[in-house]
């Protein structure tokens, strides 16, 4: 059954977005009948790897209705504001849990881009990469984007892996970005989506508190980013480093040991509190006197 | 630079590279250029971010963003890495934790938040958009699910009971008070298949 509903605790809190009118719902074309409520749900999206989705309904379903069972399709549909996309998968498999809380009924699925997953034998000679990515996606009954790789190579050979397999590690050898939705694999360069895309880059904000260093959530959430968490690494020293670095190893060619430190430029303290006027200011005074 | 040529005759060795695990020899200049820009764009985005944002529904893994007001000069545009919807959560009805790298830090541009995240202009002119092209479910007629949740397990034998008086606890036999039969699910052939609706197309 596709569900709209919401509680009033899934209501929106946040104030400033496009967001508060979102809804999200799914439908077995194999189980119309599906009268369970659906009160939640993840769609997990990574490079390189199968959407996975997961439902999370309240109650079980009856045994007088169709049963929704692993393979089955299913159509996913979610918005926000004027956005909407549609997600096509297969049921993995179900999950009903009996707790003192009741049982309720998990369908984890997975995307329509999961028939990769056959294995095959199969040497590719003279091809590039994309060109191959074409061919096994052509073989699925799928669609392509696909760049050209300036590479042609004599071989590429699949012995006994899955074509999802090969797919993974032709992106890692070309860098290029592989992409799976629906039914549509995207091989293109990395390069080639951002500047495609940039022109039209949704725009997020964070709101900060500039008075303090303490922002309550109620001022948070005017903005439409929820949290930022940066993950500074010691390639970025210029990012929130606060200490001198120290890095140490060994030579190999000597045995001796190597130390060296990056000093921490600590920020100059300026002269607070004092007023020194400029000359530009004493000029005008003498002439004005 | 020592390498394994120079190894002494005594066992010691004065290589840097102990152990090299080749992927592939190559013997032009032109293919290890090819490789190693290919290996310098698979490891990108050494700047990176967990983010949680309004739910955006058209937003994918490498799709470009806008993060403004962020500190310590962190705004701009990023690169989004990895995402999980998350539908029916108590902050907001939907939202997303995204990952999101980039490799300079700072990439600003004041115009950003007047931009149209709606359409994709210069794709549509070139005719080379990244939009996925819609789906279609083919054929599932044949799939053993077509069945009820219980298909054969209509036969639920009763116990066979035998009262040997009134008063006395009825005797059982077998050791189970029911059984159930599994589907036979043997030899069916599982056609289920979503097809796109257009063929492949190559951007150059």
């Amino acid at each position: 059954m596709a569900t709209d509903k919401s509680t009033p605790a899934q209501k929106n809190f946040v104030w400033q977005s496009n967001a508060k009118d979102s809804d999200f719902t799914a439908s077995f074309p194999k189980a119309p009948d599906m009268e369970l409520i659906l009160i939640g749900s993840e769609l997990y999206q990574n490079p390189e790897e199968h959407d996975r989705l997961v439902l999370h309904y309240k109650g079980k379903p009856a045994t007088k209705k169709n049963g929704i069972v692993s393979g089955d399709p299913i159509v996913f549909t979610y918005r926000s504001g004027k956005l909407t996309s549609t997600w096509n998968g297969y049921v993995h498999h179900v999950k009903q849990d009996n707790s003192w809380q009741g049982g309720n009924t998990d369908i984890v699925c997975v995307g329509a881009s999961w028939v990769l997953k056959d294995t095959d034998q199969k040497i590719y000679k003279n091809v590039t990469a994309d060109q191959v990515i074409s061919k096994i996606v052509k073989k699925h009954s799928m669609q392509a984007v696909t760049q050209r790789d300036p590479r042609v190579r004599p071989q590429i050979s699949q012995a006994g892996q899955s074509d999802w397999q090969l797919c993974r590690s032709l992106a890692k050898q070309t860098g290029f970005a592989l992409l799976a939705e629906n039914t549509t694999i995207t091989f293109v360069s990395k390069n080639k989506i951002y500047q495609s895309k940039k022109s039209s880059a949704p725009y997020f904000k964070y709101v900060d508190n500039e008075n303090s260093s303490i922002t309550p959530g109620m001022l948070r959430m005017t903005g439409t980013i929820l949290a930022f968490e940066p993950m500074i690494s010691d390639q970025a020293p210029e990012n929130g480093a606060r200490l001198d670095r120290v890095i140490s190893g060994s030579n190999t060619n000597t045995g001796a040991a190597v130390k060296t430190t990056h000093v921490h430029p600590s920020p100059t303290s300026g002269n607070s509190g004092v007023v020194i006027p400029n000359q530009t200011y004493f000029a005008q005074r003498i002439t004005n006197g | 630079m020592a390498n394994f040529s120079t190894n002494k005759s005594d066992g010691k060795q004065t290589a840097i590279f102990k152990k090299h695990h080749p992927h592939e020899v190559i013997t032009d200049l032109t293919t290890s250029k090819q490789i190693s820009q290919a290996y310098n764009e698979s490891n990108r985005y050494q700047h990176t971010a967990k983010v949680t944002i309004v739910g955006h529904a058209t937003l994918r893994p490498y799709d470009p963003i806008y993060l403004d007001g962020l500190p310590n000069g962190m705004s701009g545009y990023w690169t989004v890495l990895s995402i999980e919807h998350i539908f029916g959560g108590r902050v907001a009805k939907y939202m997303m934790n995204i990952e999101v790298g980039t490799d300079v830090i700072g990439d600003v541009d004041l115009k950003a938040k007047d931009r149209s995240d709606t359409r994709d202009v210069q794709s549509d002119f070139a005719g080379q958009s990244l939009t996925s092209s819609p789906s279609k479910l083919t054929e599932y007629s044949l799939s053993p699910n077509s069945s009820p949740i219980n298909p054969t397990y209509g036969v639920t034998a009763t116990t066979a009971i035998q009262n040997l008086s009134a008063v006395a606890v009825p005797k059982v036999t077998g050791t189970t008070s029911f059984k159930d039969l599994p589907p036979n699910i043997s030899g069916v052939k599982k056609t289920i298949q979503w097809t796109s609706t257009s063929s492949g197309k190559v951007l150059q």
